[in-house]
């Protein structure tokens, strides 16, 4: 009897503590030490709004299907090592969603979507998009990155939904999917940019090309190393591995070896890394990097001086005076409270381009929305402008831009021929 | 291939090195004590930053030494709390399988705990430890020397507790028989408590020298933890001297590493290490025996 007595009170213990954690923390989920106490309650607010709206959106839609609605799938990493990629795609996508369904949602219908947390990882992400895929949906947004996209990608094919992700690597139009599309700008693209704006802008005589050893960093780094060998200029390739916390030996060699300018093709964490290490180094080179270090996420965590005067190829910036981008910047922090970055502006864009879609194709059938998809062009997003080319990428420009005192600033907008 | 260049290598692999040898400390204390490994130990790295720099000194404002001083103080009872919670209830059972699972599992905790208090966001704490000393073309940040003094007075400290204090000596006495120890007297499950919790303190203070390296992530201390696990088996499993040998051995020759091998193969040269040392000497360099 006293054994049931005691397992019978640690049980409603659990129960409590499970209970009253639900209720404190859902406030707390996203906020940032360093922003002031206003904002964070203000961001709070919206945030647990945002996502119990799409909770709801998303329970209404499994649960009763009437005909109503017409529901895509979303697989983003709101766990994992890279959860905030996450949760601004999870805001980019309800903002893209929100303003769909108020100027009349599509074909009459009111749009709205099942989301599933993959954490980043290739296993997880294998069986997120498995449900998704079991569910009743015309589309799928998601998993970010080249990696995860690379994993689910034949599901999708198999399953005939048309699947759009923000990976940049150069394999994924490679892999020739015709159901999978990128809605952010390839590698291939952005590498060649870097190399011209090096060579051609900067004057480079010896370039060091410094990529992280994953699919990302790699396609990059082709990309760069090929158009640098067009252009016939000397250069040094290095690599360093995901989660690498002391680059000393590979910039001390860049540093011995004498280049001019350094290309950067690395994820968020390890430009933090290269940028304070080069400083501290002394390495004295025009440095030019891939997307990521232009996020404030990613700005916030380095002093001014260690990224001063870095230029960076990438998709988004919300300082641009393009009148796309600044309308979306100024709904996005009205909502928010929050500046939107790469992640939540490329998501967005890539709702608008579904939902276009699916207008062209005038049914919410699978098949019919990808053969509209492979069709349309020019649907304004505030990352360029969403075309289809033959192979399934979406946007076909980027900007060059140049920080100065962690503020960057769009110096040089590229636009690539397509067909 | 500088002389300069060289200098630079060996200095910030000894700096790493130590971090190596710390992380390596830390987890050594618990498996002497209690005979368990503690997979958690990288997470508690991580919480111990979190607190610091996220808790204490941007949120609350502290300086730095009242945060350092709260964040260890926290940290210790939080030790003693994971010691309460999981090593003391699960150390006795069939098997250690139980309490390593549990240790798992809490390190999955204390992560997704850290997102949803502190936010997905890496951060830093501008200005922390910044800045460098020069001599003549060879760099020390200020970090990498921090490191060094922290790390020596460290491992000073924990072999004046074990060699001079009472409770220290009765650690000595649990950790080479548990019954024998039961039988003099000493609270066994107590003095467990006060090896995790102190366990706990280095690992806070681990977290607060590796911020300015690092930045504060969820994914901050993923290598260190492995590496310093390398670190421990190269010394010599279970040996303090033996951690700071292993540590300090394995950060100069990754990065010495890298003048004949490319360097994305780095990391491979704390591993192949360690598997020749279990292979040949699985006592480690310095050959102690227990």
């Amino acid at each position: 009897m006293k054994r049931f007595t005691s397992l019978f009170l640690a049980l409603v213990m659990a129960v409590s503590m499970l209970a009253g954690c639900g209720g404190s923390d859902k406030k707390k989920e996203t906020e940032a030490p360093k922003e002031t106490a206003e904002a964070e309650k203000k961001e709070e607010q919206q945030d647990t709004k945002a996502e119990t709206e799409a909770q709801k959106e998303s329970e209404s839609a499994a649960a009763a299907d009437d005909g109503d609605t017409i529901t895509f799938g979303l697989s983003c990493a709101i766990t994992g090592n890279f959860p905030l990629a996450g949760e601004r795609t999870l805001q980019g996508v309800q903002m893209a969603v929100d303003e769909i369904n108020a100027a009349g949602g599509v074909l009459g219908k009111k749009l709205a979507f099942i989301y599933e947390d993959d954490g980043n990882d290739p296993t997880q992400a294998v069986t997120v998009v498995t449900k998704l895929l079991n569910e009743d949906i015309c589309g799928l947004i998601g998993p970010h990155t080249t990696t995860n996209y690379l994993a689910v990608q034949e599901l999708a094919g198999q399953a005939e939904i048309p699947y759009i992700t923000g990976g940049s690597g150069t394999k994924i139009a490679a892999a020739g999917n015709k159901y999978g599309f990128q809605c952010r700008p390839s590698d291939g693209m952005n590498g060649i940019v870097a190399a011209d704006f090096a060579v051609k802008e900067l004057g480079a005589k010896k370039v060091g090309v410094f990529f992280n050893n994953n699919d990302f960093g790699v396609g990059g780094r082709d990309a760069v190393t090929a158009e640098l060998d067009k252009l016939q200029v000397e250069y040094v390739t290095l690599g360093h591995n995901s989660g690498d916390t002391d680059m000393t030996s590979q910039l001390m060699q860049f540093i011995s070896e004498g280049i001019d300018t350094m290309i950067l093709w690395t994820d968020d964490a390890e430009d933090v890394v290269v940028a304070r290490q080069a400083y501290e180094l002394g390495l004295e080179a025009d440095v030019i990097t891939s997307a990521g270090v232009v996020m404030e996420q990613v700005l916030s965590q380095m002093e001014p001086e260690y990224v001063e005067g870095w230029y960076s190829v990438t998709d988004f910036v919300p300082a641009n005076d393009d009148p796309v981008v600044a309308k979306f910047v100024e709904d996005f922090k009205a909502l928010y409270d929050i500046e939107p970055e790469l992640y939540a502006s490329a998501y967005y864009g890539a709702v608008k381009f579904l939902a276009a879609a699916i207008e062209k194709a005038g049914s919410d059938d699978p098949k019919a929305i990808r053969d509209a998809m492979a069709e349309l062009k020019d649907v304004e997003g505030p990352t360029g402008t969403l075309s289809c080319a033959s192979d399934n990428t979406l946007i076909h420009s980027c900007v060059v831009t140049q920080i100065t005192d962690l503020k960057p600033a769009v110096v040089n907008t590229v636009t690539a021929d397509f067909e | 291939m500088s002389f300069a260049m060289i200098m630079q290598l060996i200095i910030s692999g000894i700096a790493l090195g130590f971090i190596y040898s710390m992380v390596s400390i830390e987890y050594t204390l618990i498996f002497n004590s209690t005979g368990l490994l503690n997979f958690s130990h990288d997470k508690l790295i991580m919480l111990g930053a979190y607190a610091f720099a996220g808790q204490f000194v941007l949120r609350m404002g502290c300086g730095y030494v009242v945060a350092t001083i709260a964040t260890v103080l926290s940290m210790f009872i939080t030790g003693i709390l994971i010691a309460k919670g999981i090593f003391n209830p699960l150390r006795n059972m069939a098997s250690p399988i139980f309490a390593v699972i549990g240790t798992v599992i809490m390190g999955r905790i204390i992560k997704e705990l850290c997102r949803i208090i502190w936010g997905a966001t890496a951060f830093n704490i501008p200005g922390f430890m910044k800045g460098t000393f020069k001599f003549g073309s060879i760099v020390i940040t200020r970090a990498n020397t921090y490191i060094i003094i922290v790390a020596v007075l460290l491992v000073i400290a924990l072999q004046l507790y074990f060699n001079h204090t009472k409770s220290g000596k009765a650690m000595h006495c649990v950790q080479q028989n548990k019954t024998a120890a039961t039988l003099m007297g000493i609270n066994v499950s107590q003095n467990i408590n006060i090896t995790i919790g102190i366990s706990a303190v280095v690992c806070s203070i681990i977290g607060i020298l590796v911020i300015s390296l690092f930045s504060v992530s969820l994914t901050m201390t993923n290598m260190i933890g492995i590496k310093g696990f390398a670190a421990g088996v190269i010394g010599g499993f279970g040996y303090f001297p033996g951690c700071i040998v292993g540590g300090v051995l394995i950060g100069i020759l990754e990065n010495l590493s890298t003048l004949v091998i490319p360097s994305i193969y780095k990391d491979c040269v704390a591993f192949v290490l360690m598997i020749v040392f279990l292979l040949v000497q699985p006592k480690g360099i310095l050959g102690h025996k227990k």
